[in-house]
């Protein structure tokens, strides 16, 4: 019959691709070993861009190419008038794109598009972020576009309402994307900041759509991560402000605590700043400096309060005075202090998870973020309670025991902190025993206490580095057996 | 031969353009088989064929045994766009399908079309919504049925969304072979008890029972989690719902395997009937426009076989047509304004009812079947007696004041013959069933065609044009004329550093 | 979308040869105007004598270069379903460009052209570009069609673009009536790239994984 249809054998089609293959190969050497020969001889021309626009077009990754494709743009153009400069760096711009098309994930055609646009005498920023735009579509996860969004809506002075929008707009479709997460925890903070207080980085009202926003996600995906740490930054207390956290001296030694770490060889207006302080540490920067000299001093005992000044503000400390020493100590901040709209919201869903662990008693996601909400909500009513879901965690979400523990830790010593503060005792002894603490927070309140019982703890040694911030203590109680 | 007559001699005529012989005109061509296609109507898709709104009328019309009515309902004030001659005036924009599916996105059309190679000749719009109506408000609603539809979705409060994830999840994982404990009590009761026993909201139960499973109430569990399944599976291919729909209408499909025969060798005519069939020593003859011709094998379109090439003998399992349906023109779609974000695109609808309920699918300018403003809303559901007594129950639903169909049709699909033929080359294929993919007619096809050519291939892979070797072509060269521009200039650089 | 590479030389294999448009372009006219010949001198630069498409040939693939940009040209052949004018409607569905083929020797088929034009308005899109191609001018001493009645019949014909007499055997104006129409067909799509439509789906071309990031599932 006629035409019967015949069709390469797999073997025919190899040996037909090996051919193309071999072909492409002497190709891409024909034009390699031109490049470089003209390059040897500074023969940057048109040329050069041809040649190296046919290789990159189809391999968009030959690094050596884009450098030789930016000294032959710059030498073409040295000598042309801005417009025809301009349409030349515009033609480049389209060849990226192509290679771009290849590869959407290649730091070589990224990299010179920057590097276009910067060198270009009017370059067309708002172009280039639709280009973003297009490319976030094919894929939201793109983080080499994500970040050259974040560079060119800056040069093209995007309004960060408009980048809000699009960030809403790609969680919605999908809401498992660090970057987006990302890119909204940054730009909130310029739209909503807080009115009053600086180290709160949203405003009320934003917060509680937030948690809104966020909850939903982790409720419709418990495993999705990303979701998870985007509350942990709106819920999260990680840079408290600058303050004196606790402060002692006696006739020998003397220790100021901050809760945070300050370089205190630059602060100001400081009584005490003919002393020879020392970081704890030994770094620039510490929460937690000392004074170990033998005399000290004798006409200090007897204020009330110091005070110092850092990079314009002033900072005090009450002080209380005692038989051998004086002593002042501030409870730290160990949550933030949501207003009482966020107050409802946050009541609102632990309502849900606590509905919701009725349906599903052993959710992890939902017990950890149940605690976190209680802390937030009311930390000491909920102390309790909080450390059962811990407890809980700690079995069934077995991978991770070691970060159930330290977050109990943490609790605890907040807890016993707390409670020595509030009854305005003098610092001889604190009582940390018992509480199966595996490692130490707050140390630099600790610093100040004369006696530490560790004892019956589960204290690892990866902690010990912190006991020399200590500085007061005479007798520290630890287990024998720390591993 | 002269110019309009035809070979006098084929290895199989297959009279009927509609889906089901026309997969099997595909199948046949494909395997070097000689085949004559013809239908005596002068269109493409016999009962599954599109036609334009004039063209609809007309078919209606001019088809006794489809029991049809049409109503015309439009505003003739001087200010109505949609006159009813406006409306006729756009009758080549419309596309309307006599038999209207979706395909789910990994069925067993989708499989087909893309193992045989015919997907290339169709292109599709990932359907837009799958709805529920609610009852309480008497309106159509989307039914969240992603990832991403639930998490945007505001009719499911934080709870359900995460009890319904779960659900959906479970379903998702579950395997015969370790039946989790929730589920092992109520293997072999009804669906519905088992999720009433999930400690789920009514709507959540409502959801999967009449949208996600499409499941009769009656459904067993085993049932529901099959189809839960199967819907979740076919999700997050193509846009945010398991279905497509096909660009242009349903009568697209039938046309493509049609394009597969022809490109094969497979010859067509159109509006040319048949006559005086008759079958001697294993050869088949038929008279066509005054020409004899001969087949060894032939394949009739659903009820379309002559009477005297029938048995006494009744076909076993016979289930096909039986469908009563309606098409609508709206101008206002159905479901709110969010449901129709952008002019609409391809909504689904299942509602639950007596005899397996109805599939409801609303049609925008999008899908290429209804001009720009108005939109199309089909309706099927099996039929006990007229169509329009059927689909009353579902179109007094759907149809309130707002939602006033402009142009309403009724009538029904009707089945292949009860018979089984005469002799084992003789085969006629089913009509159309009652299911919202094509799984049965595909079934219907491979069936016909093992039944003809009982070992041979069913529609293996079309090659890519570029895999077959032309005439004395040698099979491993590769022809310098079709490389790339970059390549040849490239390779000719190479040619003269060697001259230098 | 990710590319495989050569190890030794570094180069990307890309899964298909790159383009900047890509045009979808379907012949139509009367039997035997020679419309496979005229694919197959553009396709392969050969003029194949035989009758008939060849056997399970769809649609040929041809990139022209215009203006630095790779055009991309599928030209689909009428499997020979216009011999009964049984032309199916998909085949007209989503063409960019049609080329209708008469004959130059055969008035019959110049004649024809009217039922030719009222399918093309009939299933195609309202922006499909449509050009008229008189083939074998090569038999000169046996034309029945003058060049100007065909040029006559684009002024009453407002879709059609140009009219271009070709020789598929002599090679005479076919690749230019391609890049012709590929160039015109650029110039109308300059700016809406390769992407049309992004609600439209074609089935089995391994659509880029990450575009179906958003739902693929459901844990």
């Amino acid at each position: 019959m006629h035409g019967r249809l015949k069709v390469r054998t797999s073997a025919e089609e190899a040996a037909r691709k090996k051919k193309e293959q071999d072909l492409k190969v002497k190709a891409y050497k024909a034009a390699m070993g031109r490049i470089h020969q003209k390059r040897s001889t500074n023969e940057l021309d048109q040329e050069m861009m041809t040649l190296s626009g046919q290789i990159l077009a189809r391999n968009p990754d030959v690094f050596t190419l884009w450098n030789i494709r930016k000294e032959s743009l710059l030498e073409i153009t040295s000598s042309l008038e801005d417009e025809e400069k301009q349409a030349l760096f515009d033609k480049d711009l389209g060849f990226v794109e192509q290679c771009l098309m290849v590869n959407p994930k290649s730091y070589g055609a990224w990299h010179h598009r920057c590097w276009i646009l910067e060198n270009s005498p009017s370059p067309n920023w708002q172009r280039e972020v639709q280009l973003c735009t297009r490319y976030l579509k094919m894929d939201e996860r793109n983080f080499h576009c994500w970040d050259y969004r974040r560079y060119v809506v800056n040069k093209a002075e995007i309004k960060p309402d408009k980048e809000f929008e699009f960030c809403t707009e790609k969680i919605k479709h999908n809401f498992s994307n660090y970057s987006s997460w990302h890119y909204r925890s940054k730009l909130l903070p310029i739209l909503q900041p807080h009115p009053t207080v600086k180290s709160r980085p949203i405003s009320e009202d934003a917060l509680k759509e937030e948690l809104e926003l966020v909850l939903t996600a982790a409720f419709t995906d418990p495993n999705d991560s990303s979701a998870w740490f985007y509350q942990r930054w709106l819920l999260g207390y990680s840079q408290p402000d600058l303050d004196i956290g606790a402060f002692r001296m006696s006739k020998d030694k003397a220790v100021i605590a901050f809760t945070k770490a300050i370089n205190l060889k630059s602060v100001t207006e400081f009584s005490l700043s003919s002393l020879n302080w020392k970081s704890v540490s030994g770094e620039t920067y510490d929460n937690t400096w000392i004074v170990s000299e033998a005399s000290l001093p004798e006409e200090f005992i007897g204020d009330s309060s110091i005070s110092l000044t850092f990079e314009g503000k002033t900072y005090s400390l009450e002080l209380k005075n005692q038989e051998t020493s004086v002593f002042g100590i501030k409870c730290p901040k160990f949550e933030y202090e949501f207003g009482a709209g966020v107050v409802e919201t946050l009541k609102a869903q632990l309502d849900s998870c606590n509905e919701l662990l009725e349906y599903e008693p052993d959710s992890k996601w939902t017990l950890l973020t149940a605690s976190l909400l209680m802390r937030a909500v009311d930390r000491k009513g909920y102390h309790e309670k909080s450390h059962e879901f811990l407890k809980k965690l700690q079995n069934i979400d077995s991978n991770r025991k070691g970060y159930y523990e330290d977050l109990a830790s943490k609790w605890n010593i907040e807890k016993k902190l707390e409670e020595f503060i509030e009854s305005g005792k003098t610092p001889t002894t604190l009582d940390l025993s018992k509480l199966n603490l595996t490692a130490f927070y707050y140390e630099q309140y600790l610093s100040v206490f004369d006696e530490l019982n560790f004892l019956e703890n589960k204290i690892t040694q990866r902690s010990l580095s912190k006991l020399k911030a200590f500085h007061f203590a005479s007798k520290i109680y630890l287990d024998k057996d720390i591993v | 031969m002269g110019e309009n007559s035809l070979p006098g001699e084929f290895d199989l005529l297959v009279q009927g353009t509609g889906f089901t012989e026309s997969i099997v005109a595909a199948a046949a061509s494909r395997i070097g088989k000689t085949v004559l296609h013809i239908d005596s109507n002068e269109y493409y898709g016999g009962q599954w064929a599109s036609f334009n709104l004039e063209g609809f009328q007309k078919h209606l019309s001019e088809s006794p045994n489809f029991q049809a009515t049409q109503n015309w309902n439009t505003d003739e004030s001087e200010t109505s766009e949609w006159t009813k001659e406006n409306i006729l005036k756009t009758s080549r924009r419309f596309s309307i399908d006599l038999t209207p599916k979706l395909l789910f996105s990994r069925g067993k059309l989708v499989k087909l079309l893309i193992s045989s190679n015919i997907c290339r000749y169709a292109e599709f719009r990932a359907a837009d919504n799958v709805c529920t109506f609610e009852e309480s408000t008497s309106s159509l609603k989307s039914v969240p049925c992603s990832r991403t539809d639930v998490f945007n979705s505001k009719d499911l409060t934080i709870i359900e969304k995460r009890l319904l994830m779960k659900l959906l999840n479970s379903f998702l994982n579950y395997k015969d072979e370790e039946v989790p404990e929730e589920f092992k009590n109520y293997l072999g009761k009804p669906f519905l008890e088992f999720l009433k026993f999930q400690r789920l909201t009514p709507k959540i139960i409502n959801n999967v029972m009449n949208s996600i499973s499409m499941c009769d109430e009656d459904a067993l569990l085993e049932e529901g989690i099959e189809k839960t399944k199967n819907f979740l599976l076919n999700l997050g291919f193509y846009g945010n719902t398991p279905f497509l729909f096909p660009m242009y209408g349903c009568g697209e499909i039938p046309q493509c395997f049609c394009r597969l025969c022809a490109v094969f060798g497979g010859v067509y005519c159109l509006k040319k009937p048949i006559s005086k069939i008759e079958e001697k020593d294993d050869e088949i003859s038929f008279t066509t426009d005054n020409q004899v011709i001969k087949a060894k094998k032939l394949v009739f379109g659903s009820s379309n076989i002559p009477e005297e090439l029938l048995s006494s003998e009744k076909k076993t399992d016979h289930c096909c047509g039986g469908l009563s349906r309606g098409v609508f023109i709206l101008e206002k779609p159905l479901g709110s304004e969010e449901l129709n974000s952008g002019g609409g695109g391809v909504n689904f609808l299942k509602l639950p009812g007596g005899n397996g309920g109805a599939f409801i699918l609303q049609l925008s300018h999008y899908s290429g079947t209804c001009p720009k403003g108005l939109h199309l809303v089909h309706i099927t559901s099996k039929s006990s007696s007229t169509p329009s007594d059927d689909l009353q129950p579902f179109v007094e639903k759907l149809f309130t004041d707002e939602h006033k169909p402009l142009y309403t049709a009724y009538f029904t699909l009707p089945s292949c013959s009860s018979k089984v033929s005469t002799t084992e080359n003789i085969v006629e294929c089913c009509g159309t069933f009652f299911e919202l993919d094509y799984d049965k007619s595909i079934e219907n096809a491979e069936m016909v065609f093992k039944k003809l050519y009982p070992d041979e291939e069913f529609l293996p892979r079309a090659p890519d044009p570029e895999e077959i070797i032309i005439e004395n072509e040698d099979p491993t060269a590769i022809s310098e004329h079709t490389l790339p521009e970059d390549l040849k200039a490239q390779l000719l650089l190479e040619e003269s550093s060697k001259e230098v | 979308m990710t590319t495989t590479r050569n190890p030794q030389t570094l180069m990307a294999i890309s899964p298909e040869e790159n383009f900047d448009f890509l045009f979808k372009i379907v012949l139509i006219g009367d039997a035997g105007t020679g419309k496979t010949c005229v694919v197959s001198r553009f396709k392969n630069g050969k003029y194949e004598e035989s009758h008939g498409s060849t056997i399970g040939v769809d649609f040929s693939l041809k990139t022209v270069n215009i203006e630095g940009k790779q055009v991309k040209l599928q030209i689909w052949d009428t499997a020979g379903q216009e011999r009964f004018r049984t032309i199916t409607q998909s085949y007209y569905r989503s063409a960019n460009g049609v080329i209708i083929v008469y004959d130059i020797a055969k008035r019959q088929t110049f004649t024809n052209l009217q039922k030719w034009i009222d399918e093309v308005r009939r299933y195609t899109g309202s922006n499909v570009l449509l050009i008229l191609v008189g083939n074998k001018c090569d038999l000169e001493s046996e034309r029945e069609v003058e060049f100007s009645e065909a040029e006559a019949m684009c002024q009453f014909v407002p879709e059609i673009l140009f009219v271009m007499e070709t020789s598929a055997k002599e090679n005479k104006n076919i690749e230019d009536a391609f890049v012709c129409l590929a160039a015109e067909l650029m110039k109308r799509h300059v700016g809406n790239n390769v992407q049309n439509d992004e609600n439209l789906v074609n089935l089995g071309q391994g659509k880029p994984v990450s575009s179906c990031s958003s739902s693929c599932n459901l844990t």
